[in-house]
């Protein structure tokens, strides 16, 4: 090929690449391969399929699907659903997660089975919980991008001891073997698949190979009879299908800025958020080239910090009751309710709702100028 | 926190094999086979939630994202406990410790083998 026909089509094809438009919500990620991409289209199927008892649904869950709670605008968005989760803080500073009754999440729905077996409607939550916490539905796009994110990526940002100065004071929580956290409200689990593979028997009653056993109600085993569908009630190759549905789901576009929320960057510095709500973060090696070394629009450190008193609730790990994850903005565009537990009707509320750490930048929100206030909120708007 | 009620069906259930971290190796079957044959082992690492000394007990959590699970082990002749600083006790164990814990499955259930307190990842949940 001659040298200027070559140089044509190279600039053609990056022009192309330039302009390809990102993929829409709930769409997979570019670039991956015809077989990803057949995994991420089956593992929608099994995302959306609904349970019921006979295909081995509950006998205690929150939902029926995982498309239940994670729906809206589309499969992997947020949902309306609200949980309740319950911790023991002990004397001594330790966190009872309540594993032996029946693990921190107590499920809102029971099988027509248990009901008549029992006669409750959902679980009870032990006389030993110090206290509850409510769980709203986030989504859960781009979430593959933060499970690729390097412990050391995350930690880089830590500053528990509040070194610099500034007030913000991160802090990584640990699973229970140790191992750095990032998943969940409290950032409690390391991986996205454990996470996902979690919820099948915490949030849908499914058991599956990793987790072959049913939750116990408040500590007691399920009654015989109860549930017949042998366990693991949804085979590895079925969970396989889902965790890579979740982690191809590509995170949501880039906003198009316009107008005053052209301004909502350079706000978002100024007031402090972005001390916490880091904007970009960058995944590290990757078994799937579209996940490898990229930069995710997360708006989070993935670590725990101080929040107040007013949003504290339950500890979980490491984290204390006022300690939460700063929650990823990106997918904020979808959400309709704020903050963990689904307490505010704006974003503005969610904002003002912000104590301990984040006060000093709550406190610059609320001084700016309306007109700048209001373009920061445009701007968040778009996330 | 150790609960009266014995119940050991659901962890008797789960499958530590897949569930918890670390390698199982068999014991050859044999028809053979003496008392003294090794007991099939495994290895997890988890946090401790109660120790009875007196029961010779120790509970610790473990599991797969949200969904926890409860190991219960026992021990015959007290393992010394491997930590940085110092060879310390079994009762020296106290809830909220990371410990490496090597057990034998036994009939009567998982028999602590070695124990190694790993260092505290982090301050208590109380700052």
């Amino acid at each position: 090929m001659r040298p200027v026909l070559l140089s044509l089509a190279i600039a053609t094809i990056l022009v192309a690449a330039a302009c390809a438009k990102p993929p829409a919500p709930g769409e997979p990620l570019a670039g991956l391969d015809a077989a990803q991409r057949d995994q991420f289209e089956r593992g929608k199927v099994i995302f959306n399929r609904v349970f019921e008892p006979e295909t081995g649904l509950g006998p205690l869950f929150n939902a029926k699907s995982c498309g239940e709670c994670h729906e809206k605008p589309v499969a992997g968005g947020v949902g309306d659903e609200v949980e309740v989760h319950a911790t023991a803080l002990l004397p001594n500073g330790v966190c009872d997660p309540l594993a032996d009754l029946g693990g921190f999440v107590y499920q809102q729905h029971v099988t027509p089975a248990l009901k008549n077996a029992l006669g409750i409607d959902k679980e009870p939550v032990p006389a030993k919980a110090t206290a509850q916490g409510r769980r709203s539905s986030p989504d859960v796009l781009g979430f593959g991008l933060l499970d690729a994110v390097p412990d050391s990526e995350i930690l880089a940002y830590a500053d528990p001891d509040d070194r610099n100065h500034d007030g913000i004071s991160g802090r990584p929580n640990r699973f229970f073997d140790g191992r750095l956290g990032r998943f969940g409200r409290k950032a409690l689990v390391p991986t996205l698949a454990e996470f996902n593979e979690g919820a099948f028997p915490v949030e849908i009653g499914i058991t599956v190979p990793a987790v072959p056993s049913e939750e116990t109600v408040a500590g007691q085993p399920i009654p015989a009879g109860v549930d017949p569908v042998p366990d693991p009630e949804l085979d590895a190759q079925s969970v396989a299908l889902v965790n890579a549905f979740v982690r191809f789901l590509a995170p949501p576009a880039p906003p198009k800025l316009k107008g005053a929320s052209r301004r909502g960057p350079e706000l978002f510095e100024k007031t402090g958020c972005a001390a916490c709500h880091v904007p970009r973060l960058k995944t590290g090696d990757s078994d799937v080239k579209a996940l490898a070394h990229r930069e995710v629009a997360a708006y989070t450190d993935l670590l725990l910090h101080d929040m107040g008193p007013t949003l504290a609730d339950i500890c979980l790990g490491l984290a204390s009751p006022s300690e939460f994850r700063t929650e990823p903005l990106m997918g904020l565009r979808f959400s309709e309710k704020f903050l963990h537990d689904g307490r505010a009707a704006s974003i503005e509320e969610a904002i003002r709702l912000h104590g301990g750490e984040a006060v000093s930048a709550r406190d610059r929100f609320d001084s700016l100028p309306a007109a700048e206030r209001e373009a920061l909120l445009a701007f968040l708007k778009q996330l | 926190m150790i609960r009266g009620n014995g119940r050991m069906a659901p962890l008797s259930i789960l499958c530590f094999s897949v569930f918890l971290s670390g390698a199982v190796s068999a014991a050859p079957p044999s028809p053979a086979a003496t008392p003294a044959a090794p007991l099939p082992s495994a290895t997890l690492t988890a946090t401790v939630q109660s120790v009875d000394a007196q029961a010779r007990t120790l509970e610790v959590v473990t599991g797969v994202g949200y969904a926890l699970r409860v190991v219960r082990l026992s021990w015959k002749e007290a393992p010394t406990v491997r930590a940085a600083a110092t060879g310390a006790g079994m009762s020296q164990l106290k809830p909220g410790d990371l410990v490496r814990v090597e057990y034998g499955k036994a009939p009567e259930g998982n028999v602590v083998k070695t124990i190694e307190l790993l260092p505290s990842p982090g301050p208590p949940s109380v700052r």
